[in-house]
Formats: C-alpha cells, structure tokens, sequence
C-alpha cells in the first residue's frame, strides 16, 4: 500500500499509509482504538475504497474494476467471528467456499477444517461450540479460498490463553506455509512473539520495524541503583554522570539512562564519589516502552 | 449481467438461507398458518354462514351482486343461482389470497438480513468476490421462493375447498383469467414489494419484528381493496387488476433500485445500524 488515506467526514482514519508486506511474512499492526487499524484491513479486503492512494497486491492493483478479483486473493478474519450460529461449521465453510468460487467437491474445505484442527466437529452447530473453537472456524473461512494475503484483526481477543496460544500457532503456521500475514493486536506480547515486524499506527504510521530495533529506538532503559543510606543525597552525582533521575525511594534511585556505556559511567561516578551500593537492577527498554512512547510523542 | 459465476454465488447464499429457514420452522409456520386461515372466510361466508341462518346463499345479496357481474364474467351464467352467487364470493375473497405471500415474505427477508446483523455475519460476507446486486438478490431469493410456495398452498387449499363444498364445476372459476392474474402476476409482484420494503426496513432496524411491523402497512391496500369490493358488492375485472399490477411492477423497479443503492459495500459497513 502507498500513500493509504480514508477519510470520513472531517476525520482523518487513515493517513498516507505506506506499507509493504512480504511473502512468508508477519506484520503487526499496533496502535490505540481510532488508530485506523481496521479500516486499513477494510480497504486492503476491498470493502472500503481509499480516498487517497493505492493498494497492490500480487502485482495486481485493487481499484474497483478489479475489487472481485483482489478479495478472493485476500483472507479477512473480521473482528467479531461473524459465523451462521445455527449451521454446522462444514455448512458455514462450504458456503464460502462457494461464494469464492472453490470447487464444490469438499476437499479443499475438509482440508482446511484438518489444518485448523476442527474436522472433528465438523457436523457440530457453530452455536454450539466454544469461543476459541469459533474462532478457528472463522479462521478457516479466511483460508477457505487459499489466499496469499491473510489479514487477522484482533484474532485472539476475547479468548482463554490456551486458545490463544492455539490461534497463535496457526498464524506462525500461515507465515510457514508463505503467506503474508498482517495481525491487529492490542496485545503487545503476542505481537512480539509472532511478528516480523510490528508497525504502529496512529492514522499515520509511527514506526514500523523489527520488535528488536524497535525496542532499541527507545534507547533509554532504566535502572533502579540501591544505595546504602538515603538516596537522595546521590541524585546530583547520578545526574552529573548523564542520567534523568525519575524517582528517589528511600534508598532507591530510579534512573532513565541512553546509550550501552551508561550504566558503567553512572555505576562509577557514584562509587568514585563515595557511595556503597547494594544493588544494580537495569531494566531494558520493554516494547510497550517503545509503543507508549511512539504514540505519546504523537500526542 | 449475471454470469455463471455470479449465479453460483447466488445460490450458495440463497441455500444457506434456505438452510436456515430449515433450521428455523417458526419463521414459516405462521404464515402458512396465516395463508390457510385465510382461505377460511370465503368458506365461512359460502358454506357455514348459510347453513347456520338457513338462507341459501343463492337468496342472499350476494346472488344479485353475482347477476350484476355476468356481465363482467359472462362465464358466470352458465351456473345455477347458488353456483354464481359461490363463483361471485370465492373471486371477492381472493384477496385475501394474496395476504399469505406478503407477510411471508416479510417475515423471512426480515430474518435474512437482520439475522446477518445481529450475528455480524455481513462483513465476512462483504469480503468475498460477491457484488452487492448478487447480494440483495441471494437475500430475496429464498424468501421469495418461500412465498410463492405459500401462495401456491393457499390456491391448492382454495381450490380443495371449493372441489368439496361449492356446487359442481364452480372451482372452474378459480382458473379464470382474473384469477391466475391475481395468483400469477399480482402475486409475485406484491410479493416482491414486500420482500424490497423488508430488505430496506431491514437495513435501518435491529429487530425482525420491527422491520415485519413496519413492512405490514403493505397489508393496508390490499386489506382497503378487499373492503372496497365487499362493500360494493362488485368484482375488480381483470383490466384492473393488470392496472394495479402494472402499478405494483413500476413500484418494484423504483424499490430494487433503492434496495442496490442501500447494498452497497461502504453503505452496509457504515451506515447501516
């Protein structure tokens, strides 16, 4: 996508988008709720258009003469799990297996049922059968047709964390099997864990690297220094060695330092000026550091 | 233009709904229920009403009003008075016939779109190559179909009717041309206004029985129609019933056209409430 803008109204959802997604890849989309995350999944399924900028995907350029086209190579997995509650799951994928053209033989539907693991149930009612289980029949709908591209917005909300971690199986599984993957998450662990790269949006995008480099552009981790005696006697000394003091506690220091040399050059002012410490405790920069940063440097 | 493809699309949609309606025989029942209740009153006023006040029917206004239209229906003076006065009643009545289809299809489109709603199903939906015409025509297609078997129920059950207890011959009559314009134009067409009226009402409301309550004013016409005839003792013909299909066919068009305009993609994800 290039250039990606939706507008509505007065409000700008979308904001000049520029985003490309490999084969075989994982991207995460973070960002806070009105971040714009599922109206971009909206315009790259083609149930939006843009109003500004373009989408390719497979060298194919989605505009509304090629829209059909472009949705069957597309596999949305929409926010809610959207299933036919009173029709088995084999009913429910055969359908939509239909509406995307696939043969009507069954196969390709009891295959995908056996690689989300649900050909067990696949007689049950869709109502009848457990959130995490929903939600990989849902699953199984946006591969029904085999697509290329597989956008997941938010596929683990709302589940226990052992269907969690079964969902998240089957997304590293798609990213095996070469597929590009794009997942909205709020859930910055799972985004770390199963994602290439992790993009943060808010309308615009604020970043978008690996979860590594971006924990690393937050460069500053902190330090928690305890001294013996009170600590605040030390703040000037942590200070003159280049560290921002964030909290003093009793005999605690909480220092925000940059830079790998940092806490040896602050470790060593402190002992060269006398002090006795107990403890040195530096806390790398977390991801949700980086997110938090990121979107409140965006106001 | 709706290829193959596209009809495919189409059906499998359509026997989904069909598929549902199975799962669901509460959404049918009463409007055959309804469809069958419907064929009483002309029973009642043939059969019961005469035996109960010993007044043959051929006594009764009635039999004038059956002198009145031979005119209309020179078919009707092949028959004895009682057979005309029967002939005259069971075409009044037919009407009602009309009833059944209507609130079946309001019923059953309600269902079909709002049940989508409620269970979110329309986004998944959208996201698939079917286009929004495809769409609207898969939602209408099982409802209607639906409801031209129940029109088709009702005819069935009038015709037993009038083999069992008119006098000989008189279920002739319900193969009158007037009669199969009503069945088979009139029929589908006000069906169809019923099932567009549904999927509009549908788009705007939450709750089947809403969407069935405000599509019901459909019933007005066709009720103030009947009344009119009654009252005036007298037989629309069957010119007039081409005028009002002709009217109902003109108002189908301008109601689909509404209908595409209120699928579309954009409109359903974000106007639709």
């Amino acid at each position: 996508m290039h250039g990606l803008s939706r507008r509505f109204g007065n409000r700008l959802a979308v904001d000049g988008l520029s985003l490309e997604v490999g084969a075989g890849e994982i991207v995460s989309l973070l960002g806070p709720n009105g971040a714009g995350k599922t109206t971009t999944f909206r315009m790259l399924a083609g149930l939006l258009p843009p109003s500004a900028g373009s989408i390719s995907i497979g060298g194919t350029a989605l505009t509304p003469d090629t829209a059909d086209a472009v949705r069957s190579r597309v596999g949305l997995l929409t926010e809610a799990p959207g299933l036919w509650d009173r029709l088995s799951v084999r009913w429910n994928l055969r359908t939509y297996a239909r509406l995307h053209g696939v043969a009507a033989d069954g196969a390709r539907v009891d295959a995908v049922m056996s690689a989300v693991g649900i050909d067990d149930r696949a007689d049950e009612r869709v109502g009848a059968l457990s959130k995490g289980l929903q939600q990989r029949v849902a699953l199984a709908r946006a591969l029904v047709h085999d697509p290329p591209l597989v956008l997941l917005d938010e596929p683990t909300s709302g589940l226990d964390p052992a269907s969690a971690r079964q969902v998240r199986d089957l997304i590293v599984r798609l990213r095996a099997e070469g597929r590009a993957v794009m997942v909205s998450t709020h859930n910055l662990a799972e985004a770390e864990a199963i994602s290439d790269r992790i993009a943060v949006l808010s309308s615009r995008l604020l970043a978008c690297d690996t979860p590594r480099r971006l924990r690393e552009r937050r460069q500053a981790g902190t330090v928690v220094i305890e001294v013996e005696g009170e600590a605040a006697s030390w703040a000037s000394v942590a200070r003159a060695a280049g560290a921002s003091v964030d909290a003093v506690e009793g005999s605690a220091l909480l220092l925000r330092l940059s830079g790998e040399r940092a806490v040896p050059d602050v470790v060593s002012a402190l002992v060269g000026a006398g002090a006795r410490l107990r403890r040195v405790d530096p806390r790398d920069a977390s991801l949700e550091d980086a997110y938090l940063a990121l979107v409140r440097a965006d106001g | 233009m709706v290829d193959g493809r596209a009809w495919a699309r189409i059906l499998a949609l359509a026997r989904k709904d069909a598929e549902e309606v199975r799962h669901q025989p509460g959404l049918v029942l009463p409007a055959l229920a309804m469809g069958a209740g419907l064929t009483l009153p002309a029973f009642i006023v043939m059969v019961i009403a005469p035996r109960l006040t010993g007044e043959a029917l051929a006594d009764s206004d009635f039999a004038e009003a059956a002198e009145a239209a031979i005119g209309l229906a020179p078919a009707l003076a092949a028959y004895s008075l009682e057979g005309r006065a029967q002939a005259f009643v069971l075409q009044q009545f037919l009407l009602f016939a009309l009833l059944a289809p209507v609130l079946g299809s309001l019923s059953l489109a309600a269902q079909a779109i709002i049940g989508e709603k409620q269970s979110r199903a329309l986004e998944p939906l959208l996201a698939t190559p079917i286009r929004t015409g495809e769409l609207l025509l898969a939602k209408v297609l099982t409802p209607f179909l639906i409801s031209m078997g129940l029109l088709l129920a009702t005819f069935l059950l009038y015709l037993g009717g009038t083999a069992l207890w008119a006098e000989p011959g008189v279920w002739r009559t319900l193969f009158w041309t007037r009669t199969l314009v009503l069945y088979g134009v009139m029929g589908p067409l006000v069906s169809l206004t019923a099932l567009m009226m549904a999927a509009i009402i549908s788009s705007r409301v939450n709750d089947a029985r809403t969407a069935q309550q405000l599509g019901g004013f459909l019933v007005l016409p066709l009720m103030a129609l009947f009344v009119t005839q009654l009252l005036g003792q007298f037989l629309l013909g069957t010119p007039a019933l081409l005028a009002m299909a002709g009217l109902l066919a003109l108002s189908d068009v301008l109601l689909v056209g509404l209908g595409i305009r209120i699928f579309q993609r954009e409109t359903i994800l974000m106007r639709w409430k």
